[in-house]
């Protein structure tokens, strides 16, 4: 667990941050729980991504915003929605907004370790849920990666070949 | 020309019986099988091949200085090429997914259970000791530790419980999954494990084989040349330093064995011998086994679905067998079939790796129990 003593507005809160698992953890702000799933975890160093914190002091939203703060720093990732709490769309780009949009499930994470055999895939495809996007290799398996919803691919993040570590994402989605 | 002369030419038709010819065709069923179904052809082609030279008429291959039983007495009858295969398992295998997941050990064990309860169905089926304790070896679900058990407790045996053994190891992905399926609901199949990333330093994974062979070999010294050779191989895997041995082990070695021990046990596979009731109850009881390991599997891991409050997929349990990775596979294509979303690949290898030092563990208890020397 890390401890965060950040200033939101000139008052200080303390984040507690405890990875539950590699896309999810558990943060307390202020005595308050809330899980958070860190949807991206791609190095953002080039996009326009800040883990924006907005001085929203209602509901549940701020526990989401704040808690990308910390989060930035602990991973090279900045976008996080809170599950459950409802996430308001000044997260930071256009893949939080899509996040709030599609329930969180706009893309595709690796499940577990692994090489990308192949990509059977393209931008622009339109998938169904169920679809088999790529073959993943891991323990000298074949696994076929499959869409975990109707959409559109918005992108692709690996080639095949590529080795890959769990929770990074392999596809976008457009709905 | 002499009625000998002719006698002479014709000695091998005249020599032929009929187990000559059921064995032949027994070895063509072996070389189909390997061929056509690509079950286990590693092992099953050699041995079908040296069924089929061993059972030719009046076969030069058998016999004092025959080729075959010079491998055979090279490397079967004292056990060597069994040991020799699990320096190459080892060093192919990989320990890490049991090591992120340690409780997985529980499953290895649990997998274990067939062995046992065959070995008491074997008793009651009139089998002496040693031999119901060879037999029920066949549930530890992997090749070399059960021909290295039944060789040591009963030689005579050797050649069915291999064919046995082998047989039902490839037939692994057919077995299985009905026994899964039976036992399982559709909720409890579905139930989502996610990948829990642990980064494993080389140091645990350089001291895991050390540790592991002087623990067992301390508790249980017969199983130490198994857990020895296998452990050896993955020291030298993890040790990263020689790698022109892993090399060598897991490839060459392991393959050069393979050959001469297949074609070894195949020439044990002599009509007169091989063609009997026993046999086909060596068979019978292998499959039991084979089943009632998948049985205690799956239920072990419905108890450690309880005791997790819901949150452990029972299907890993099947996994908790020796053969190594093919049970693993078929854990993570049985919980596919339910979820596409659900990727228990890695829990089930470490369950899968446990069970496969589980097996060699089983088989010292059991030579330790049946008082071989």
């Amino acid at each position: 667990m890390r401890r965060y003593t950040i200033s939101v507005n000139n008052t200080s809160k303390v984040v507690d941050v405890e990875a539950v698992g590699a896309n999810l953890f558990r943060v307390q702000i202020d005595g308050r729980l809330v899980d958070v799933t860190l949807d991206d975890h791609r190095d953002l160093a080039h996009s326009a991504i800040t883990p924006a914190v907005t001085p929203r002091a209602v509901s549940a939203a701020p526990a989401a915003h704040t808690a990308s703060a910390p989060l930035a720093s602990d991973a090279p990732a900045a976008s996080a929605t809170a599950q459950g709490a409802a996430p308001a769309a000044s997260g930071g780009g256009p893949r939080a907004a899509a996040a709030a949009g599609g329930g969180g499930r706009d893309k595709m994470t690796v499940p577990m370790p692994g090489v990308i055999l192949t990509v059977d895939t393209a931008v622009g495809a339109s998938v169904k849920r169920g679809d088999s996007l790529m073959v993943l290799e891991a323990m000298k398996m074949k696994n076929e990666l499959k869409a975990p919803k109707d959409g559109v691919v918005a992108e692709i993040y690996v080639a095949a070949g590529q080795q890959v570590k769990f929770g990074e994402t392999l596809v976008r989605f457009e709905a | 020309m002499s009625p000998d002369t002719l006698h002479y030419l014709l000695q091998g038709i005249n020599n032929v019986t009929w187990q000559s010819l059921t064995m032949i065709a027994i070895g063509l069923l072996l070389i189909w099988l390997a061929i056509k179904k690509e079950y286990e052809p590693l092992l099953l082609l050699p041995i079908g091949s040296g069924a089929i030279l061993a059972n030719l008429p009046l076969s030069p291959m058998v016999g004092e200085h025959g080729m075959l039983q010079a491998l055979y007495d090279m490397g079967v009858g004292n056990e060597m090429f069994p040991l020799l295969i699990f320096v190459g398992i080892g060093a192919m295998t990989d320990f890490g997914p049991l090591l992120e997941n340690p409780k997985m050990v529980l499953l290895g064990a649990a997998g274990q259970f067939g062995i046992f309860l065959t070995l008491l169905l074997a008793l009651f089926l009139g089998f002496n000791h040693n031999q119901a304790a060879s037999i029920g070896i066949i549930g530890a679900i992997d090749g070399p530790t059960s021909i290295y058990v039944s060789n040591k407790l009963a030689p005579e045996l050797v050649a069915p419980i291999t064919v046995a053994a082998y047989s039902y190891m490839s037939l692994v992905p057919i077995i299985m999954p009905p026994i899964m399926r039976a036992l399982t609901t559709a909720k409890e199949r579905a139930i989502v494990m996610p990948y829990t990333s642990r980064e494993i330093s080389q140091r645990t994974r350089i001291l895991f084989p050390i540790i592991v062979t002087i623990v067992v070999g301390t508790l249980v010294p017969f199983a130490t040349p198994l857990i020895g050779m296998l452990m050896l191989g993955n020291l030298m895997r993890e040790s990263k330093v020689v790698e022109r041995l892993v090399g060598a082990s897991s490839n060459e070695l392991a393959n050069v064995v393979t050959l001469f021990l297949g074609l070894a046990i195949g020439s044990t596979m002599i009509g007169e011998k091989f063609l009997n009731l026993q046999t086909l109850m060596i068979l019978v009881l292998g499959l039991i086994a084979f089943v009632l390991d998948t049985v205690m599997g799956v239920s072990f891991g419905k108890l450690m679905n309880v005791f997790s409050g819901g949150k452990f997929n029972p299907l890993i349990g099947a996994a908790g067998i020796s053969a190594f990775p093919m049970a693993a596979r078929v854990v993570q294509r049985e919980a596919q079939r339910e979820n596409f979303d659900n990727f228990l690949l890695m829990h089930a290898m470490g369950a899968n790796a446990a069970g496969q030092v589980a097996s060699v563990v089983a088989g010292g208890v059991l030579l330790a129990l049946m008082g071989a020397s």
